[in-house]
């Protein structure tokens, strides 16, 4: 095999993998450095124990309406977000509905195919019954409903939610993450702030801080810092930073998730994760 | 594997890739009625049907307009790959993308193409402009755990069939490499991590069906085990550039560009200039080459000769060059046979003027690059004297003497072609012995079978020798076991494998 080639090939591997790798590893370590204690206190009883119920093991699931957010990965570091809203029935699923913020085009072809057919398999069965994960195709979507499933259920039974990170598309079983959305939350006024990342590709962080005050349940006021070298993060923030104020103050927090702000659909997402973070804080104190 | 391999020799690429895949296609859609994957039974159909008739169409159309010779089974397996890796859909606007995505795998075939034969892997560019221009992604949905065993099995046939078994085991190789290299940079290794990898990821079906594609992989087992490290690698790496992201697809773009200067790089007209008869039913074609040909004496060309009413043995076979890397014009040497196919039948008829193609280049049964530093022994049966003939034509032109004994095997005196060239080449430092089954009166030569004491006569240094076997498939195994049984390590016997029907 000619030698240039060979030179040739050993230099694309080497400039692609540090180039992934510079993208990826370092912005995660300046990142931790930096939400390290948010993220501890918002996981005080982090997959607390789900299992342990009341009624001799039998789960009693209330009636209702739950909701639930998640995120899931898929390959290349992406982050997919996805709320779940079930209804309870006499322990029947009798409603459900799914949502998505496709940040990976890739994801948008599984979701689609998502949505045509989980109705299927979930109305109208036994809420102990309801599964995804043994379907092919879409299998981290199914992963990522299966564990608003589990948290919903946990919900349902009067049990401890359990918050957990991201679903990774690596693992064979869901791990669990939770947010209740609902809409006769009362928040209790103040001012909160947040700091958290959101996932640009492909798969580093973008670290942002969030000060929000709330009152009577509406965003009175709201502030958003960043702290981005990359120019490709640094445009969609300048977009996101002229509009963000207009389209959120007034907004009732309960009610507060946006789309696409100033076009900037990834740190728009981790705003909306920053409210939600938010919701439970105000919720909590 | 070799049983195998036999039975596969007996059905040309195109048949036995169609027949995979479309066993491919009929298993997703039981899955799909059992209800093992999510994707409905109607919504199969209908992209199935949407992608097949998109891509025959604009198959055939193209066809009439550029009078290019074109193989629409090529075109099928086209439709039927892209069909398994885009996201079947039956909504409306899904079924159009699906259309404008096959229409553009073929038509980019013929724009994407240099000296009549496409750079890229059609299949690859088309969802890689695909994804460009943001229209769709290939979501390589066949990659889910209940599809994993059969894709396993298909993929083996395929790769045993186009004899790629190095490149693609180095490949996925390679890939389980990088996935373990970039978890430890990251810092998360789990085991998770590669069962998803063999089970739910597209890496079976490009390692075996994408990479495979015999136009844009290099010619050599070596040169193909290091572009299946390559791809291995590369399509484990996650990075994004904008909104340009990682994908199979883009890395085996990304290879076919680095090794096109390896292959063929065109596709070859060769137009006959003569035709002689060089021994009993064996005919020496000359061509004029449409371009200069790089290649290595020793290796093989797959022919196409497109021809009214192709039997079942198809348009295509691979032939070994008869003649020098260094000679402008290449030549072949065939044997007919009584009863021939209809493809060597109109080889027959073949006079100067009329003209053939050839795309792909391969083989390695080639002389070391230094080849004064070694002793040889060739054997050659019947017509496997052609890849002889190169490397001995070479060295001629190269004015390189070298120690070689060739045993020329065949039935009757009348059988045994270019006697007289094979006699000049004594002054090279090649001494042939004759050797036929069935002797005439007078003869000098020796008769019967390779012995180890005929063996022995003429090289007693034969297991310092490396040896070159090039044959029928029966002789060269039988010969291979014999040189093993003189002492001859396993690595210093290279045989000319017959591929079977291209």
């Amino acid at each position: 095999m000619p030698l240039p080639i060979i030179i040739t090939g050993i230099l694309i591997l080497v400039s692609t993998f540090s180039y992934s790798i510079l993208t990826t590893i370092n912005r995660n370590d300046e990142v931790l450095s930096l939400d390290e204690t948010t993220v501890k206190e918002l996981m005080p009883n982090a997959m607390a124990n789900t299992m342990d119920m009341d009624n001799m093991g039998m789960p009693m699931f209330s009636d209702g309406t739950y909701a639930s957010a998640v995120k899931y990965e898929v390959p290349y570091g992406y982050i997919e977000p996805m709320e779940v809203s079930l209804t309870f029935k006499g322990g029947i699923v009798t409603d459900a509905g799914v949502s998505f913020d496709v940040v990976n085009p890739v994801s948008a072809d599984y979701q689609n195919a998502f949505e045509n057919y989980y109705k299927g398999e979930v109305v109208g069965r036994s809420v102990e019954d309801v599964s995804l994960s043994r379907m092919g195709g879409a299998s981290l979507t199914n992963r990522g409903f299966d564990a608003a499933l589990t948290a919903i259920k946990a919900e349902a039974s009067g049990d401890t939610v359990p918050t957990a990170e991201v679903v990774p598309f690596e693992q064979s079983s869901p791990v669990m993450d939770f947010n209740v959305v609902s809409s006769n939350d009362i928040y209790k006024d103040g001012t909160y702030v947040v700091e958290n990342t959101y996932y640009v590709m492909p798969g580093f962080n973008e670290p942002m801080q969030t000060t929000v005050t709330l009152e009577n349940n509406v965003i009175a006021d709201a502030e958003v810092r960043f702290a981005s070298r990359d120019p490709h993060s640094l445009t969609h923030q300048r977009d996101f930073s002229v509009a963000y104020k207009d389209e959120v103050i007034g907004v009732p927090l309960s009610e507060a998730s946006f789309s696409r702000i100033g076009r900037a659909s990834l740190t728009t997402i981790g705003f909306n994760d920053a409210l939600k973070e938010i919701r439970l804080e105000a919720l909590e104190s | 594997m070799k049983y195998l391999e036999k039975i596969l020799d007996r059905y040309t690429m195109y048949q036995v890739l169609t027949t995979v895949l479309g066993v491919y296609v009929l298993y997703g859609l039981l899955l799909s009625l059992i209800g093992l994957i999510i994707y409905p039974f109607s919504g199969l159909l209908l992209s199935l049907g949407v992608v097949l008739s998109a891509v025959l169409i604009t198959h055939y159309v193209l066809a009439a307009l550029t009078k290019a010779p074109a193989n629409v089974w090529s075109s099928v397996i086209t439709a039927l790959i892209l069909f398994l890796i885009f996201t079947p859909t039956s909504t409306l606007s899904g079924l159009a993308i699906l259309a404008t995505v096959s229409v553009a795998s073929i038509a980019l075939k013929y724009v994407v193409r240099y000296r009549n034969v496409h750079l890229f892997n059609p299949v690859a560019l088309a969802a890689v402009v695909a994804g460009l221009f943001g229209l769709a992604y290939a979501s390589w949905w066949v990659g889910t755990l209940w599809f994993a065993p059969i894709l396993i099995i298909g993929g083996i046939m395929v790769v045993l069939k186009i004899r790629r078994m190095p490149m693609v085991l180095v490949g996925i190789l390679a890939s389980v490499l990088m996935v373990l290299i970039y978890s430890l940079f990251r810092g998360e290794v789990s085991s998770d991590i590669f069962i998803s990898l063999l089970t739910t990821s597209p890496l079976w079906f490009f390692m075996t069906i994408m990479v495979t594609e015999p136009l844009s992989t290099p010619a050599g087992t070596k040169a193909q085990i290091y572009y299946g490290a390559f791809i291995g690698l590369l399509s484990q790496i996650p990075f994004a550039v904008g909104s340009v992201f990682n994908s199979p697809e883009l890395t085996l773009l990304i290879a076919n560009l680095v090794v096109w200067p390896m292959t063929l790089r065109g596709r070859l007209t060769l137009m006959c200039l003569k035709v002689e008869k060089v021994a009993r039913n064996t005919f020496a074609y000359t061509f004029r080459p449409s371009f200069p040909v790089q290649f290595q004496a020793g290796q093989y060309l797959e022919w196409a000769l497109p021809h009214v009413s192709p039997d079942g043995r198809g348009t295509r076979r691979y032939f070994t060059i008869a003649s020098s890397p260094k000679k402008q014009n290449i030549r072949l040497v065939v044997r007919m046979v009584e009863v021939g196919s209809s493809f060597k039948q109109s080889l027959q008829t073949f006079d100067r003027g009329s003209v053939i193609h050839a795309a792909q280049l391969a083989g390695d049964f080639v002389l070391p690059t230094d080849a004064s530093r070694h002793k040889y022994l060739f054997v050659a049966g019947g017509i496997g004297i052609t890849p002889f003939l190169s490397q001995l034509d070479y060295l001629q032109d190269k004015r390189q003497p070298i120690d070689a004994s060739l045993f020329y095997c065949n039935n009757q005196m009348e059988d045994v072609a270019y006697a007289k060239k094979l006699n000049d080449y004594e002054k090279l430092g090649v001494r042939t012995v004759h050797v036929l089954k069935d002797a005439p009166e007078n003869w000098n030569g020796e008769i019967g079978y390779l012995t180890k004491e005929m063996l022995l006569t003429y090289t007693p240094d034969v297991a310092e020798r490396l040896i070159y076997l090039s044959g029928p498939p029966g002789m060269v195994a039988a010969y291979e076991n014999l040189f093993r049984s003189l002492g001859v390590p396993k690595k210093n016997i290279t045989t000319d494998y017959f591929p079977g029907l291209a």
